[in-house]
């Protein structure tokens, strides 16, 4: 250190030792407090974040706008896919579990939530036994999602043969990237199946959202080229975690077509700039030309994505959104999103709080022709801090059998109403102006 | 002198401690050692090279070599002329004088018929350039950016530039080169003053992924979103080529490129050849190498001879030297002028064709942008102008290297190839 430290001698009795002054140069300190300012703009000016605002002419048609959308947030559209679309638990877990079963060469799993009951045990084991198998297993698992977990199930599948990579871990020499978790949830066999999802591994996430207790999520199980693409988004965070490169073609076989369903996986991993994600969302919501239909827990927008969503509303589109009411794993969240309700109500968006459980499905669909399912989330830490995977589906069915849902949804939900929302008590918007200020890091 | 208490003395260390870590975490590139599985083809391993750089390899387009300023200048000048709504350009090297003067001129005039004009130049690359060549294309109408303009609020970003080369002509035509606008890229290679280097144009749907690459930058300098048909449109097939698109932003997780790099070397089954002008190896590309050749590749890897405009580069290039001749890895150092393409060829079907130096500062700090081509007509092209390079070039051989390469040169080397690391 760059310091020249002396003890002063002091007559008096002796202070706490850490009050007692030291005497140093002025140079010496000027220095100090100099590296200290330094090292911060140099951490600031390599993270901050870099606005970008969305302006897109009006295109005659969404269909138009979608290779803009795709290539703008680096992921290409190929067609030839077949999409099974998944419901809650009850449909979700069965076909991973089928899928597991199948498997002969490769599993692969990311995700967030992993924590205990008896849908991580069954899992557990299901996936040990493929490792024992001589099936290759590997399991990138958020350090901080998967904290609640059960150790002993981890080690069991460890020592089957199951490799298990904890995405950033929580330690002093990674401090820099503690906030940077993986939100994404991905899952590929074989490298020629895979799902994209919403749904943590916990008990929350069986059922079909019948009560507080097991919540409602959407998720994809997807055949075709695209499974290539999703498996080069696993690939990301696992050679940055283990450094091993998955090369061949067991992990990236060359696919023909398996369906119909044009595709493109969108994944972000933000260093500063407007992220994939955010891109992805913004341009959606600029792009829709007839309807837009908006299903997230999570939902925080900034001045930009209001603007957005008021002026396709100017535009003549439908937009209809849909957040969790009561049932809420996150209140600081939900209170953060009615800061701009008062706004988006009279605006004339449409808002339904979902009432029967958790809506923790990240459903997005617009002009009935483009779907995406996956882990974003409407909020900052989505859209700026954490890494995301979705996949974008083009296909009219596709679209319109996630509209048959949202119509199902629309079921259990109540609509807020402009002047009854204006109305609500000083306090709450007290609460609401201050959870949106913290919103950044929530 | 001043007096301060112990515990803000304590407390300004430990924010130090903590800043310096969370920089280190977030700037740091992560150590990997290539663990690729033998192969029996490396058609196999195509689709896992473009999936590990992040890429899909698309179908349906078409590639035209274009060796040299002699056949690239003309082209670019040919497209800039022809493009009715958008031009897009950018690059690293734009320095003053004859061609730079030439390719302002042909930019500003696109503008002033009405088609957008968008340039990117690298704040240092294209220090040299002129202000006079910035403001003829502003005052025609072209949008001129900087890319991490040199200032204290994007200090974090000063050692990052963009080293990408690109052009794409609305949204429908592009070009991935390593030329940059400067005299000494005009001609044919024919002496110091005229390097070679290797551009390719392109046609189909990957111009959409250029175009895509190119609009990173743009967004990030000027906040401007581009969507529509003049800069996406659908594109059908303009041939049958498959290629896949790699643009390398390596801040803080694993280098694409370097992925790219050594997972096509641990991938190759009969022959491999590099062409490119800053070629420092390390131990573990000179492993991969030597392991390539005892599966029975023939390694060709040509460099620059005595012109370079790096000597720091080349020496410390020449610290695996020995070894790899040893191993029978084929060494060439080009003696006409300057080679400055990045080729590689592989197996007589896979080309890159790109930006990209095989060094630290292009893996892990620059912004490149390369594409790799599937198709064995390309690929005999550019083994083809590979041979006539080698009329140029002398062949090094591992027992006059070792006699030649005494005391002095080698810890010459060995202090260059430490600083590498900036290069």
């Amino acid at each position: 250190m760059p310091l020249r430290k002396k003890a002063r001698k002091s007559p008096a009795p002796p202070d706490r030792w850490w009050r007692r002054p030291l005497e140093v140069t002025y140079g010496a300190a000027v220095f100090h407090l100099f590296i200290v300012v330094f090292l911060f703009a140099l951490l600031w000016s390599t993270q901050r974040e870099r606005k970008s605002r969305v302006r897109v002419p009006d295109l005659a048609s969404f269909a138009q706008a979608l290779p803009s959308v795709a290539s703008l947030t680096g992921s290409p559209i190929l067609a030839g896919n077949a999409v099974q679309v998944l419901q809650n638990g009850d449909e979700f877990f069965p076909a991973i579990f089928a899928d597991i079963g199948k498997a002969r060469r490769s599993i692969h799993l990311e995700t967030y939530v992993w924590w205990k009951g008896e849908i991580c045990d069954r899992l557990a084991r299901a996936l040990a036994a493929k490792a024992r198998q001589g099936v290759e297993v590997r399991l990138t698992l958020d350090a901080a999602g998967s904290n609640k977990g059960d150790e002993e199930l981890f080690e069991k599948m460890a020592k089957a043969g199951a490799k298990i990579s904890y995405y950033h871990p929580l330690r002093l020499g990674d401090i820099g990237l503690l906030n940077n978790r993986t939100h994404r949830k991905l899952a590929i066999f074989d490298g020629r199946v895979a799902y994209v999802f919403g749904h943590g591994m916990s008990e929350e996430w069986t059922g079909h959202g019948q009560d507080a207790e097991h919540w409602r999520d959407t998720g994809v199980r997807l055949e075709g080229p695209i499974v290539n693409a999703v498996q080069a988004v696993f690939a990301e965070n696992w050679v940055e975690m283990t450094a091993e490169v998955l090369a061949g073609e067991k992990y990236f076989p060359r696919l023909g077509a398996a369906g119909p369903v044009r595709a493109h996986m969108t994944a972000s991993s933000p260093h500063g700039g407007v992220s994939q994600l955010e891109m992805l969302y913004k341009l959606a919501i600029a792009a829709a030309q007839k309807r837009l239909i908006i299903q997230n827990p999570y939902f925080i927008p900034d001045d930009e994505l209001v603007d957005l969503l008021a002026r396709a509303v100017q535009r003549g589109v439908d937009v209809r959104l849909m957040i969790p009411g009561p049932v809420t794993d996150s209140s600081i969240v939900r209170h953060a999103s009615h800061r701009h309700f008062a706004t988006l109500l009279r605006k004339g968006i449409k808002i339904y709080e979902y009432q029967q459980t958790l809506s923790h499905q990240k459903v997005m669909i617009v002009d009935g022709l483009w779907a995406h399912v996956g882990s974003t989330n409407f909020d900052d830490r989505s859209l700026d801090i954490n890494d995301e995977a979705s996949v974008g589906l083009i296909d009219p069915a596709v679209a319109a059998e996630l509209e048959a849902a949202f119509a199902k949804d629309l079921e259990h939900c109540k609509q807020l109403d402009a002047e009854v929302w204006s109305r609500r008590p000083l306090w709450h918007k007290l609460v609401d102006r201050v959870s949106y200020t913290m919103n950044e890091e929530i | 002198m001043i007096e301060i208490p112990l515990w803000v003395l304590l407390a300004m260390s430990l924010a130090i401690l903590l800043l310096f870590t969370m920089l280190w975490n977030n700037l740091r590139e992560r150590e990997f050692r290539v663990r690729v599985p033998d192969l029996d083809s490396f058609e196999d391993a195509l689709p896992s090279i473009a999936g590990m750089t992040k890429a899909v390899i698309q179908e349906g387009n078409q590639a035209e070599i274009l060796q040299n300023g002699d056949e690239f200048f003309p082209a670019l000048l040919d497209s800039i002329a022809r493009a009715k709504e958008t031009v897009h350009f950018e690059t690293y090297v734009w320095w003053s004088g004859d061609i730079c003067d030439v390719v302002t001129d042909a930019f500003a005039a696109r503008a002033r018929e009405g088609v957008e004009v968008r340039i990117m130049v690298d704040a240092m690359g294209a220090m040299k350039m002129k202000r006079y060549l910035r403001e003829r294309m502003t005052r025609a109408g072209c949008k001129v950016a900087t890319y991490h303009p040199i200032r204290l609020v994007d200090l974090g970003q000063l050692n990052k530039r963009t080293h990408r080369k690109l052009a794409i002509f609305d949204g429908r035509e592009a070009f991935i080169f390593g030329h940059g606008i400067s005299r000494l890229w005009t001609g044919h290679g024919q002496d110091r003053e005229h390097w070679r280097d290797t551009g390719v144009r392109l046609h189909g749907p990957v111009v959409n992924a250029v175009q895509s690459v190119f609009a990173q930058h743009w967004i990030e300098e000027t906040e401007e979103v581009l969507v529509g048909e003049k800069y996406f449109p659908h594109l059908e097939p303009a041939g049958d080529l498959r290629m896949h698109v790699l643009a390398g932003a390596p801040l803080g997780g694993v280098s694409d490129l370097e992925l790219m790099f050594k997972m096509s070397i641990a991938a190759a089954q009969k022959e491999l050849i590099i062409q490119n002008p800053y070629f420092i190896p390390d131990e573990e590309t000179t492993s991969l190498l030597k392991r390539a050749v005892k599966r029975g590749v023939e390694v060709k890897i040509m460099v620059p001879g005595k012109v370079t405009d790096s000597p720091v580069v080349s020496h410390a290039g020449h610290r695996h030297f020995s070894e790899m001749l040893h191993a029978g890895v084929r060494l060439f150092c080009f003696e006409r002028t300057l080679i400055h393409q990045k080729i590689m060829v592989i197996d007589g079907m896979w080309s890159h064709v790109g930006s990209t130096n095989l060094d630290s500062r292009s893996f892990d700090i620059n912004e490149e942008a390369g594409v790799g081509i599937i198709d064995e007509g390309i690929a005999a092209e550019l083994k083809a102008a590979f041979e006539d390079d080698m009329k140029s070039s002398v062949e090094l051989e591992a027992a006059s290297w070792d006699r030649d390469y005494n005391l002095w040169h080698r810890t010459f080397d060995r202090a260059c190839y430490l600083l590498s690391g900036q290069l």
